[in-house]
C-alpha cells in the first residue's frame, strides 16, 4: 500500500535527515512511527502525503508514484492530520470548513450535508457546527480537523500527533474510532504518536531514529526491550511497566496491557 | 503566602455572543508560593483561559484577580504590564504563537532584554535555558520554524525560563514531547520549585505523568473549579476526577484497589517503580515466584522514598506546612 524505497532527504541547507530508507506498510495495517523529538517523524508522514519530495528514491502510495503529476490523485487516497490544528482551517464557520473537501471533490450539496451531519454526529461537534473554528479550544479544534478527514472517506490515514492535543477521555473515544475505521472499513492507519496506549493499540511500531529505522516490532515486544525503548525515547505505561519491574526482581508475572489485567495478575480471584 | 488569588472570577470571550455561557465563571482560587500545581480537566473547560489572566492577556469580565502585588477588576482595564510579566512567565498551547524572531537565539533572548538584562546576561540566559529543555546549541542559530513539534515547544518553554520568572504557568506543555521528554521537564519544574522556591502551574490533560510530582491538583470543569487538593484528598475522593471527566491515572487506580485488598492506607503506599514492585510483591501472594530469591523488605536507610501521602518534594521548604492549605478565596473581604 505505502512503499518507501530507499529514501533521501535534507531541508534547505540543511544536514541529510533521511539517507537510505526504506519502508513498507500493508494495507489495512495499523502503525504507530515513533521515536524522538526531531528524529524526522513529520517529514517522513509529509512525504508519504508528496508534501515533501525526496532527494533520491521512490515513494508509492496504492501503486501510485508520489510525484507531481500524480500528488492530486494521491491526496484523495490519503487523509492528513498536522500536528498543529490551526495549520488546517480555511473558512470562518466549523461547517464550511469540513465542507471544504467536500466542495473540491464536487460532491452534491445534499449528499455534502448528510456526510457534514452524519460526521459531526459521530464526533459529537454538532453543537459548534455554526463557531468560528479560532474560537474553540486547543481540543475541540483537534476534534474538527479530524471530522474534516473523515468526511472524505480516505483510504489512508497519516495523523501526525493527532491525539495529543485531545483530553484523555476524547482520546479513547478518537481510539475507538480508530479501531472501528481498522476493523470495518479496513483503513491503512499510520499515526505518528509518543502515547504510549495509542501504541499499544496498534499492530505494528516503526521507530525512527538518526535518520534510520531503529526498531520495527509489535509494540509490546518494543516495551519489553527496555533499553532499546528508553533510547527511542519511550517509556512503557505504569501498568506494563511494573510488570516489567516485578518480573525483574523474580516475580511470574507475564506483561500486562492495562491496570485492569494487573489487578487481576496480582490478586487473582 | 498566596502569590495568585482569584475572587468570583468570570470570563466571557467578546466574540461570543451574551447567550452563550461564561468560558470561566465563580472562580475562587488561591495559590501560595513555591507550590507545583497541576490543573486539569476537559477540552474547554477553561484551563487556558484561567491561565492567561495570571499575566494579564485577558483580564476579567467579572470579579477579580490578584496576581503578585497587581489587582485586576471586572471593568477596568489594566496596562503597563512589563513588571508583572518579568515575573509571570506563561508558556502557551500553540507555542507557535509566541515565537516571532529569526532566529532561536534571538527568541531566547528577548525576554531577558526586554526585562532589563544586558546583551550578554542575556546570551548566557538564553543557552542556560536551552540546555535546560535538553536542546542542542546547535539550534540556536536555526528559526524557529525550522524545528520539529517538539523542538518547537521546548524552545517556547526555554524562552519562559530564560527570563527566569518567580511564577511560571504552563498550557500543556508536554503535550508534543516525547515520553522521555515529558518526564525530564517534570523534574526540571520540580527542581524549580525544589530548590529556588518558584511556583509552577501546570495544565495537563494526563494526569498519571503529574500525580507523584504535583502538590496540589486543581480540577475544572465548564468554566468552573470543582476540586482542588493534594494528592491525599484526590486519592479519598476518586468520584471528583470522574465528575470532572478526568480519567482515573492507572497508579491510583492500582493504589485504591491495593487498599481494598490489603486493608492499608493509601497514604503509606510508594511512588516510585520499583518501589512498587517491592510493596506489591510484599503485600500480595506473588511474592518471589520460583526464582528463590527472596523478597526483600524496603531497604532501611532509603528515607529519600516518597509515599502517595507525603508532598512531593524531598526537601520541604520552609514555609511548606503552613503553605498546606489550599482554601478557597473568601469572597466576603474586601480586595
Ligand atoms: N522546515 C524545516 N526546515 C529545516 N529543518 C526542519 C524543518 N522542519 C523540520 N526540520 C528539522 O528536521 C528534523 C526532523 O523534523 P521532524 O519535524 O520531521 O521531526 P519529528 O520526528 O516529527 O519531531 P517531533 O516529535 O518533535 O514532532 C529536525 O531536526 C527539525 O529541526
Ligand atoms: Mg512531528
Amino acid at each position: 500500500m505505502i512503499r518507501m524505497e530507499q529514501i533521501a532527504f535534507h531541508y534547505p541547507k540543511r544536514e541529510a535527515l533521511f539517507e537510505n530508507l526504506s519502508l513498507h506498510i500493508e494495507k489495512g495495517q495499523w502503525v504507530s512511527i515513533v521515536g524522538p523529538n526531531g528524529a524526522g517523524k513529520s517529514t517522513l508522514a509529509k512525504l508519504i502525503n508528496g508534501l515533501l519530495s525526496p532527494a533520491a528514491g521512490q515513494i508509492q502510495v496504492d501503486g501510485l508514484p508520489v510525484t507531481r503529476e500524480h500528488v492530486d490523485e494521491v491526496r484523495k487516497k490519503v487523509g492528513y492530520l498536522f500536528q498543529n490544528p490551526d495549520n488546517q482551517f480555511i473558512a470562518t464557520t466549523v461547517r464550511d470548513d469540513i465542507a471544504f473537501g467536500l466542495e473540491n471533490r464536487a460532491i452534491p450539496r445534499e449528499e455534502m450535508l448528510d456526510r457534514i451531519q452524519e460526521v459531526a454526529v459521530e464526533l459529537q461537534i454538532a453543537d459548534w457546527l455554526d463557531r468560528h473554528p479560532a474560537s474553540l479550544s486547543g481540543g475541540q479544534k483537534q476534534r474538527v480537523a479530524i471530522a474534516g478527514l473523515l468526511v472524505l472517506q480516505p483510504d489512508i490515514m497519516i495523523w501526525d500527533e493527532a491525539t495529543s492535543m485531545l483530553d484523555e477521555r476524547s482520546k479513547q473515544a478518537m481510539m475507538e474510532q480508530l479501531k472501528e475505521l481498522h476493523q470495518n472499513r479496513n483503513m491503512t492507519i499510520l499515526s505518528v504518536t509518543h502515547d504510549a496506549e495509542e501504541i499499544l493499540a496498534s499492530e505494528r511500531a516503526i521507530v525512527i531514529k538518526n535518520g534510520q529505522v531503529a526498531a520495527d516490532m509489535t509494540p509490546l515486544e518494543l516495551f519489553e526491550q527496555e533499553e532499546l525503548a528508553y533510547e527511542c525515547k519511550l517509556m512503557p505505561p505504569f501498568a506494563l511497566a511494573l510488570s516489567m519491574a516485578m518480573k525483574k526482581k523474580g516475580c511470574r508475572i507475564a506483561p500486562v496491557q492495562d491496570e485492569r489485567e494487573l489487578v487481576n495478575a496480582i490478586w487473582p480471584s | 503566602m498566596a502569590i495568585v488569588t482569584c475572587r468570583q472570577l468570570g470570563y466571557r470571550y467578546r466574540d461570543e455572543d451574551s447567550s452563550r455561557a461564561f468560558a470561566l465563571h465563580g472562580v475562587n482560587l488561591e495559590l501560595e508560593q513555591g507550590l507545583f500545581y497541576a490543573v486539569l480537566g476537559s477540552t474547554g473547560s477553561g484551563k487556558s483561559t484561567l491561565l492567561q489572566h495570571f499575566n494579564g492577556i485577558y483580564q476579567p469580565s467579572e470579579g477579580e484577580i490578584q496576581v503578585l502585588d497587581v489587582t485586576f477588576q471586572a471593568g477596568q482595564k489594566k496596562k503597563g504590564l512589563k513588571e508583572l510579566r518579568s515575573r509571570v512567565g506563561l508558556v502557551f498551547q500553540f507555542p507557535e504563537q509566541q515565537l516571532f524572531e529569526e532566529t532561536v537565539e534571538k527568541d531566547l533572548m528577548f525576554g531577558p532584554i526586554q526585562f532589563g538584562k544586558s546583551k550578554e546576561a542575556a546570551r548566557e540566559a538564553a543557552s542556560k535555558a536551552l540546555a535546560e529543555v535538553g536542546l542542542s546549541r546547535e539550534l540556536l542559530e536555526r528559526s524557529p520554524f525550522e524545528l520539529s513539534g517538539g523542538q518547537i515547544r521546548k524552545v517556547a518553554i526555554a524562552t519562559v525560563l530564560a527570563s527566569e520568572p518567580e511564577l511560571i504557568v504552563l498550557d500543556e506543555p508536554t503535550a508534543t514531547l516525547d515520553p522521555v521528554s515529558r518526564h525530564e521537564l517534570i523534574e526540571l519544574l520540580q527542581e524549580l520549585r525544589r530548590k529556588e522556591g518558584r511556583t509552577v502551574v501546570m495544565v495537563t490533560h494526563r494526569l498519571d505523568e503529574v500525580f507523584c510530582a504535583a502538590d496540589r491538583f486543581v480540577l475544572m470543569k465548564e468554566g468552573t473549579i470543582t476540586f482542588t487538593g493534594t494528592r491525599q484528598e484526590l486519592l479519598e475522593s476518586p468520584e471528583r476526577l470522574a465528575e470532572a471527566g478526568i480519567v482515573e491515572p492507572q497508579m491510583m487506580t492500582l493504589a485504591l484497589e491495593a487498599s481494598r485488598r490489603t486493608g492499608l492506607p493509601v497514604a503509606e503506599m510508594p511512588c516510585e517503580l520499583d518501589d512498587w514492585a517491592e510493596w506489591l510483591m510484599n503485600h500480595s501472594g506473588l511474592a518471589s515466584g520460583q526464582s528463590g530469591q527472596p523478597a526483600h523488605a524496603s531497604d532501611p536507610d532509603d528515607d529519600n522514598r516518597t509515599a502517595l501521602g507525603q508532598p512531593a518534594a524531598h526537601e520541604p521548604i520552609a514555609e511548606e506546612e503552613q503553605a498546606g492549605e489550599l482554601r478557597p478565596a473568601g469572597t466576603g473581604e474586601e480586595g
